[in-house]
């Protein structure tokens, strides 16, 4: 009777090759509710396309992806985000002729909630923006929002749509500095709301402070994971994906004067 | 007088051809399909009116909601059974594809009711209303009031139903809606079946006003795809203004070049359209891209 609980995510020996490359290369990942997992790795290691198979849009040569103890790898991806696994865009793509509120309606209306009326889908939609604090462009058109506002957008959407498991994939690319914090904050409360996140970002100060363990991948394949204490004591993961000069000068500097917006070398998303 | 008469006579003909191009416009907006047979789909309302009138003795009007629902079902079916095999394959495949289904239809509605022209004609096709020194058939103003109602719930429904941002989010971004939990293959058969009701719906008032035979609908998919050109193809509201332009400098291209004239005009339309505003009267983006 004492079963354990199965992680919210099950990612099991996902390979996904593109010709004669191999974009994933046999990844195993697991994702707890109430964690946030940060993913990192440079340009071309498989995150996105990692992202790209749990949310059903590619599907993997060979793997098994549980959501809840439940397969979901041979789903497609409405029927994978109608269970609860919400995800955004690393290049958020708005339904551009929608309001704000109406792209975020989408969510409530399709997603695992499945509102029956619109109006119980704009109320929720109110509150997903609030959440991301957007509430005061809800009317705005979503081709005349910033970048910055789009991917708040992107967030709410996912939110509305009431997930478990929360795929982010670089949600801070392309946002200020403030608004990084709130999304930060954000992040960190849905987290302890419950959530399992998995996390892809860029700047690796963000994913080292909020993640409660981190993958690292490299050309495809897992090369450490773990607290990330431990895998940034790992000399040589860390030296082979972030490169010396930064652990001396960004991770072994205090963690409280932390500055969302800082990237790592070579490796700074656009 | 005249320029009244014109006014009805444009905004009649310009709903009409609203409700069509609509309908195209949603099909190709939201699964990058060009469906030919869109025309069929008119004259097979027509007949449904037609056959309605003759057998039940009921009021033409009456039909339309059910003549919408049965080809609702119809184009649900031939979206699942046959367009669902071709929507990732070239454009040149879906032209080909909906080419076929065209001719099937057309003659399928020979061999069922043979080529001579009908007319479906109310009881008070004659009658017609006198205000103060204007006179218009009663047949227009029916169809001129069903056209209007058609057009709202057709934006009532795009607006305010769940149905209606489901095919509005899945034109816009397939992808994204389809991640945001859209079941974008449901809504390709939901839009099909929609665009073929219009058409049901366009057919049974065109058969009221015009007589018509099995290949009434060849032109209509011509003036379909101007509309939905004017309109920047794929923007179904684009369609519906497009719908009452055409009207308008058709009745009048009428009035100034002479009848011979009426369906050339469409496709001069079409072609000024595409040389100077490819993207339509309301500049708004294409909402798919055209696969080669």
């Amino acid at each position: 009777m004492s079963a354990t609980v199965a992680p919210a995510l099950d990612v099991r020996g996902v390979v996904k090759g593109f010709g004669a490359v191999r974009a994933v290369d046999g990844v195993s990942l697991a994702v707890r509710s109430g964690e946030v997992l940060g993913v990192v790795g440079p340009n071309g290691a498989g995150k996105s396309t990692l992202v790209n198979i749990i949310s059903g849009l590619v599907k993997a040569d060979a793997g098994e992806i549980a959501y809840r103890g439940v397969p979901i790898h041979r789903l497609s991806p409405d029927e994978v985000a109608r269970l609860g696994v919400a995800r955004t865009f690393q290049i958020v793509k708005p339904l551009r002729d929608l309001s704000v509120i109406e792209n975020v309606m989408v969510g409530a209306l399709f997603g695992r909630r499945q509102c029956r009326s619109t109006r119980e889908a704009r109320r929720i939609a109110e509150e997903a923006l609030a959440q991301v604090q957007l509430g005061h462009r809800a009317e705005a058109e979503c081709r005349k929002i910033s970048t910055g506002e789009t991917k708040k957008l992107d967030l709410a959407r996912a939110l509305a749509m009431d997930p478990d498991v929360l795929l982010l994939d670089e949600p801070l690319a392309g946002v200020g500095a403030r608004e990084s914090q709130t999304l930060i904050e954000l992040i960190v409360g849905l987290a302890k709301s419950g959530k399992a996140i998995l996390l892809v970002e860029h700047v690796v100060r963000v994913v080292w402070t909020i993640s409660d363990r981190v993958a690292v991948l490299h050309h495809g394949a897992k090369i450490a994971e773990g607290p990330p204490k431990e895998v940034a004591a790992d000399d040589q993961v860390m030296a082979a994906y972030l490169g010396e000069r930064y652990i001396r000068e960004v991770l072994q500097r205090p963690a409280d004067d932390a500055e969302p917006g800082v990237s790592s070398d070579g490796d700074g998303g656009p | 007088m005249e320029s009244f008469q014109f006014v009805v006579n444009g905004l009649m003909l310009g709903g009409i051809y609203a409700i069509v191009g609509a309908g195209f416009a949603l099909v190709y907006g939201v699964m990058n399909v060009l469906n030919v047979a869109h025309g069929s789909f008119i004259m097979i309302g027509a007949y449904l009116t037609y056959w309605t009138v003759t057998l039940l003795g009921v009021d033409p009007f009456v039909t339309l909601p059910a003549s919408a629902v049965a080809l609702f079902a119809f184009g649900y079916l031939v979206q699942r059974t046959v367009i669902s095999r071709v929507l990732h394959a070239s454009i040149f495949m879906t032209f080909i594809l909906t080419f076929g289904l065209d001719m099937f239809l057309i003659n399928a509605g020979l061999v069922a009711w043979g080529g001579s022209y009908r007319a479906v004609r109310p009881s008070y096709a004659d009658d017609v209303l006198i205000m103060g020194g204007l006179t218009i058939p009663y047949v227009r103003l029916v169809v001129l009031v069903a056209v209007v109602a058609v057009i709202a719930l057709l934006l009532l429904f795009m607006s305010k139903t769940r149905l209606g941002i489901a095919i509005k989010a899945t034109a816009l971004e397939r992808e994204a809606a389809q991640l945001a939990g859209v079941d974008v293959k449901q809504i390709d058969a939901i839009t099909f079946g929609l665009s073929a009701a219009l058409a049901g719906v366009a057919g049974g008032l065109l058969a009221v006003v015009l007589p018509f035979g099995p290949f009434m609908g060849v032109p209509l998919t011509g003036k379909a795809f101007t509309v939905a050109v004017l309109g920047g193809l794929g923007s179904m509201t684009g369609a519906l203004y497009g719908g009452f332009v055409l009207a308008f400098a058709e009745i009048g291209g009428v009035i100034a070049l002479g009848g011979e004239w009426a369906d050339g005009i469409a496709f001069i339309i079409l072609l000024v359209v595409l040389v100077l505003r490819p993207r339509g009267l309301l500049g708004k983006e294409f909402f798919a891209e055209v696969k080669v």
